[in-house]
């Protein structure tokens, strides 16, 4: 099996891993809709320890994902886009994978700045290994924001990438990345 | 139109490559297709697509539609360098199977030793495109069948180095072994020509003249700027350009309008492209854009450089036992000095 990806196309791994993030995003973010309508604290701690859970996945994931990606090779475009576009929509995909590993570290030094146990499920603990700050939790949390603002306009980019690709120019760009073989 | 009124008597390249003139077009990414190659061919020159950023089947379709348009022969130009090993075997694999008459490579010196020997085995000619004459005796070593010495004057990307054409073509034809030289950089019109063959190269390759042809994919806009561009506007860069290694030299007009991003990045603008492209990058272009007046069909192009092929009218009279007077005779007579066994270039 091809493990990473070259000029020609994406690996089997890289196209599962991506979608991989995809449901842990959604996870997360399911997971936070979850915890704000908790009916009790008991249902509230699980909720937070599924979602830490998920964003340990995420993170680590994306560490790969942003190893494997600046290290092999991207596949040629489908179609012939312009230059600047194919600069934008890599740099915004690599942007993406990088902030996948970078948020997660940030709740995580949030959490830990503010003294709150990351659990996970089954009692396992992330150790928290940064010292109780008021400062710094505010310093990690106004970063946190910025990088997600940064997160969520990267990522409403990269989907409308995608959804221009698929319903206007009707080529196989989202295909490839749902598996599909595409001969370049 | 300025037609060629002569019949080259023939060299090294038209024999090699089976063309009339040694005029060869440089295969420069999206700009030179089959439109532009199979017109440079029916004009006697040497056609060479732009294979740098095709994909296989697309490089495919290109040689197929060029086949269509030329009975003539023709080369591809490759660069293995972009996209990675892949990409360049699975183009190498269509070059194979296509048998177009020349193989071109640029930037090739970590697969040349295997690319080279696989493509003459299938009966192909290769050129290899050198900045350096460290590049050309590698290039030599491992087989190639032409080299073009490319001069710092040259319009989109080169090695690295700024050595102008006149030492590094003098220099590469002390190693080239016999072998056919071709000049590149700055190369525009047919004085151009006959001071490059007086030097002793065996021909031209030419690119940005050729961006200002009616067949060429260049972007309306790009074409206007190179026609309106003189020869103080280029600008020899070692920064972004798209699908490069960050700081491969190149040589653009630099972009001097209203502040944007784009302007730091050396591209060429394709047709298809918007507008804003060419009105934004800084586009490829050569130092001997300065000459270039109009856009003109590909085979006025060839035929303005072909005038240059023709032998001076000084040497005429000086195979008469008149006087020295022409400095192109002049060069020539130094060259025949210097180098009595180096083939020279109307040879």
């Amino acid at each position: 099996m091809q493990l990473r990806d070259n000029g020609l196309r994406f690996s089997p791994l890289t196209v599962v891993l991506h979608w991989a993030v995809v449901v842990a995003l959604l996870s997360i973010l399911g997971l936070q809709a979850s915890v704000e309508y908790a009916s009790s604290d008991a249902l509230r701690g699980a909720f937070v320890r599924w979602q830490n859970l998920a964003g340990l996945i995420l993170f680590l994931v994306s560490l790969y994902r942003f190893w494997a990606r600046i290290t092999s090779y991207h596949p040629l475009p489908v179609g012939t886009p312009n230059p600047i576009e194919v600069i934008v929509s890599r740099s915004v995909a690599v942007a993406l994978a990088l902030a996948m590993v970078l948020l997660p570290v940030a709740v995580w030094a949030s959490r830990a700045a503010a003294g709150v146990a990351v659990e996970l499920p089954a009692g396992a603990v992330i150790p928290l290994l940064l010292p109780t700050d008021a400062t710094l939790k505010y310093v990690v949390d106004v970063l946190f924001d910025i990088g997600a603002s940064a997160f969520l306009a990267g990522l409403a980019l990269h989907i409308f990438g995608a959804v221009k690709n698929h319903f206007l120019l009707k080529n196989n760009t989202l295909k490839r990345m749902l598996g599909k073989h595409v001969e370049l | 139109m300025n037609n060629a009124k002569f019949d080259f008597a023939g060299n090294a390249i038209t024999q090699l490559c089976g063309v009339k003139y040694p005029i060869v077009l440089g295969g420069m990414a999206a700009i030179s297709g089959p439109q532009l190659v199979a017109a440079v061919a029916n004009a006697g020159g040497l056609g060479v697509v732009g294979g740098l950023r095709l994909p296989p089947l697309a490089l495919r379709r290109w040689i197929r539609e060029t086949r269509a348009l030329t009975d003539k022969p023709f080369g591809v130009n490759l660069v293995p360098q972009f996209g990675g090993p892949d990409v360049f075997e699975a183009q190498f694999q269509v070059i194979l199977q296509e048998r177009p008459q020349l193989l071109s490579l640029f930037y090739a010196q970590d697969y040349s030793a295997d690319m080279i020997r696989r493509a003459k085995a299938a009966g192909l000619t290769v050129m290899v495109q050198v900045g350096s004459v460290a590049l050309a005796k590698i290039a030599l070593a491992e087989g190639a069948d032409i080299i073009v010495a490319q001069g710092s004057e040259s319009g989109g990307h080169l090695n690295r180095g700024t050595i102008g054409i006149m030492p590094l073509l003098t220099s590469i034809l002390e190693v080239a072994q016999g072998r056919p030289v071709l000049a590149a950089g700055g190369i525009t019109t047919g004085d151009d020509v006959r001071a490059m063959m007086a030097l002793g190269a065996s021909g031209v390759l030419v690119g940005t003249a050729f961006i200002a042809t009616e067949e060429s994919n260049a972007h309306p806009l790009y074409k206007q700027k190179i026609v309106e561009a003189t020869t103080d506007d280029t600008e020899y860069r070692t920064g972004y350009s798209f699908g490069w290694t960050y700081g491969t030299p190149h040589r653009v007009i630099p972009n001097r309008d209203k502040w944007n991003l784009l302007r730091f990045i050396g591209g060429g603008a394709r047709a298809i492209d918007k507008p804003r492209m060419a009105k934004k990058l800084s586009l490829y272009a050569g130092q001997g854009v300065g000459k270039i007046h109009s856009v003109v069909p590909a085979a006025e192009r060839v035929a303005q450089l072909a005038s240059g092929l023709a032998l001076p009218a000084s040497r005429l009279v000086t195979e008469e036992g008149d006087a020295f007077t022409h400095a192109a005779a002049q060069g020539r007579m130094f060259v025949e000095q210097r180098s009595a066994a180096r083939p020279l270039g109307w040879q």
